[in-house]
């Protein structure tokens, strides 16, 4: 389990969390949303230990991950969202990074790089920008930690892939994991992703299960905008409205329509959740 | 697997597996698709999945055995049906009603309509 | 689990560090190697029968090798600080201790190794041509004080048995105890240069040194300038004592220093590694 409690942390002179405090239970798929520049990616760092925090603890395992214990780490996999281009080629990378992970497998790699349909024996620096992300994801899944973090996984990725990339996480979950997406393309990882963070300038507006959304919050799809919703949006044959729950009924989530919910009213939803 | 927008997914998971019981895709008795198969199958968070499997089970239409996971309860044909047949009379018949009284189509209409066929 | 030092994992780094060595070290490996070429080449293309004596060949491999201990770290641990490139460095799961001392082996110790013996290789292969390259280099190691020794000696500038007496602890031990040092220094240096700077690593801190440098000869002529009464009894006479006392304490001093530069420079080296943020 990922604790944070009562985070502070700003580069040189800009404040990216004001005592922050939030949790990542195992077994789940998280998704990590917010505008650009809110923190996603440092909020990753900071639970990986590339980053330190000026104040509050961060906890993973008990583990503290800036001390970036080789028991620590040989759990933990962190895909950055730029691609790094190494030069060699995804096969000789997976290998010679591989025998640092307990539970590193090849037949996954290979099985992964052919599902994927990425050539395991072009040099990563040859391959097209897409090719480079699915071979990096496929050596990421195939060292089968614990932690999976994945920042902005999908960028890059044409459509089939994207499904692919479904599929992939979808089988990568088990009751031990914990993945954390960070994305601001959520159609990509509609269905895949619960429960959902929202992330705001110095602060976390929402870290809820779907279950503990549609409790609280009513997607309505309907013919008319509706005044009392907490937000609204025109969808291809109506209209979506975000609102209270208040005749207790579930409903579908859509994860955009909720994340402008929640930035439009970002006090209320956060009592609301709460 | 397209899913709709007015269903929660979970629901819409749990319809089809229904669909693949009815459709004899899954026979009573039989081992049902693991949570994890499933989920790959439609890119969806095993954890939804899991939540259909729940529902499933508490509706007593598929059970756990140890050791071989999901199986098809000896009546879930029924029990589907049933569940079903309700679900029918009490969103999709009062709607059906509420349009007859609209177009102005009396029972009458129907009968006869029943009978050409 | 040991989460400082492990020699399984110690060897894993080592095997992970090796899997980009000669890709990201064989240019300038074979430019330092190609220089004692092509002025062997040179001299015997010139008309003039001018031979290089075995400690000349020695000591310009010597200096080779220090251009390789500089250039080193950069070229193989370039990205091992940088904000993106450098996370797969930091996320490799071994201690700082073990990726710290696999970061020593191949600058220190790897590197100059390889570049000696194949210096050594191509010199001795040159030697056997004959021309201008007489016998093998590596005879002259050891003799190099013996043959400056005959330089002065045949110059006039200081007689044999007082050279003997200032280069007394010379010893081959010595000799080699204080190369290593001399190694272990000028790496440690450009390592610790290659983890504080992002780029233009090796530039910067070759110009930290000649910085530094300067500093210490302004403040040190300041001095002498400011004690001159120190130095009036310096007459014809005792000059050269006193500038053989001062090479004599010289030579022991830039030993110390080399050991302590070496040691902290290691030490930062390695805090750098352990608390490199991204």
């Amino acid at each position: 389990m990922i604790k944070i409690n009562n985070l502070d942390f700003a580069y040189k002179n800009t404040q990216v969390f004001r005592r922050i405090s939030l949790e990542f239970q195992k077994g789940n798929i998280y998704g990590l949303l917010g505008e650009n520049g809110v923190g996603k990616t440092t909020l990753l760092k900071l639970i990986c230990g590339l980053q330190k925090p000026q104040h509050g603890e961060v906890t993973v395992d008990g583990f503290v991950p800036s001390e970036r214990k080789p028991e620590f780490l040989q759990n933990v996999y962190f895909l950055p969202e730029e691609v790094i281009t190494e030069d060699t080629t995804p096969e000789k990378f997976i290998k010679k990074t591989g025998v640092f992970y307990p539970r590193y497998d090849y037949e996954l790699f290979n099985k992964l790089m052919k599902e994927l349909e990425v050539d395991l024996n072009k040099k990563f620096n040859e391959l097209s920008h897409g090719q480079k992300k699915k071979a990096l994801l496929a050596c990421a899944m195939s060292l089968k930690t614990d932690y999976l973090f994945l920042d902005e996984p999908t960028n890059g990725l044409d459509i089939p892939s994207k499904a692919l990339f479904r599929k992939v996480i979808s089988q990568y979950c088990n009751d031990e994991t914990t993945v954390i997406i960070s994305t601001h393309q959520v159609k990509d990882v509609e269905n895949l992703i619960d429960p959902i963070v929202i992330l705001d300038r110095d602060d976390v507006l929402l870290n809820a299960s779907f279950s503990q959304i549609t409790e609280k919050i009513f997607f309505e799809y309907g013919p008319e905008r509706l005044d009392n919703a907490y937000y609204t949006e025109m969808l291809p044959g109506g209209y979506i409205n975000v609102m209270r729950n208040v005749n207790n009924e579930e409903s579908n989530i859509n994860i955009e329509a909720l994340f402008n919910a929640v930035m439009k009213n970002k006090e209320t939803i956060k009592n609301l959740m709460k | 697997m397209d899913f709709s927008k007015n269903k929660p997914i979970y629901l819409q998971i749990y319809d089809l597996i229904c669909e693949r019981i009815l459709n004899d895709e899954f026979r009573s008795g039989d081992r049902v698709v693991s949570v994890r198969e499933l989920g790959i199958e439609l890119g969806v968070n095993p954890n939804t999945v899991m939540r259909s499997f729940e529902r499933l089970q508490n509706k007593g239409i598929i059970a756990t055995k140890r050791g071989i996971g999901f199986y098809v309860c000896e009546n879930a044909r029924e029990m589907i049906l049933e569940e079903q047949k309700t679900e029918f009379l009490e969103t999709e018949v009062p709607e059906f009603f509420k349009k007859m009284e609209m177009y102005g189509i009396s029972f009458e209409d129907l009968i006869k309509l029943k009978d050409n066929r | 689990m040991n989460n400082t030092l492990n020699i399984n994992r110690l060897g894993k780094v080592i095997k992970y560090d090796g899997a980009s060595f000669f890709h990201n070290l064989s240019l300038t490996l074979i430019i330092l190697w190609a220089i004692p070429v092509a002025l062997w080449l040179i001299a015997s293309l010139t008309p003039n029968d001018g031979h290089m004596e075995a400690y000349m060949r020695i000591s310009m491999i010597e200096s080779l090798t220090k251009i390789l201990l500089i250039l080193t770290p950069a070229a193989l641990y370039k990205s091992c600080n940088d904000a993106r490139k450098g996370i797969g460095y930091a996320m490799m799961p071994a201690s700082a201790l073990e990726k710290f001392i696999s970061m020593v082996f191949y600058c220190a110790i790897a590197a100059p190794i390889v570049y000696i013996a194949g210096a050594l290789a191509v010199d001795s292969i040159l030697a056997l041509f004959g021309g201008p390259y007489e016998g093998f280099a590596i005879a002259g190691y050891f003799n190099q004080y013996e043959q400056i020794r005959n330089v002065f000696e045949t110059n006039m500038m200081m007689n044999p048995e007082e050279f003997d007496k200032y280069t007394s602890m010379m010893t081959p031990a010595w000799i080699i105890f204080s190369d290593i040092f001399s190694v272990l220094m000028l790496s440690s240096i450009f390592m610790f240069g290659n983890m504080i700077f992002k780029k233009r690593k090796t530039g910067k801190m070759i110009g930290i040194i000649v910085l530094l440098i300067i500093l210490f000869l302004i403040v040190f002529v300041n001095y002498v300038t400011n004690h001159r009464t120190m130095f009036t009894y310096m007459d014809a006479d005792n000059a050269e004592e006193i500038i053989k006392r001062f090479i004599y304490i010289m030579i022991r001093v830039a030993f110390v220093v080399e050991i302590v530069i070496s040691v902290v420079m290691l030490w930062l080296t390695y805090f750098k590694i352990k608390t490199q943020k991204y």
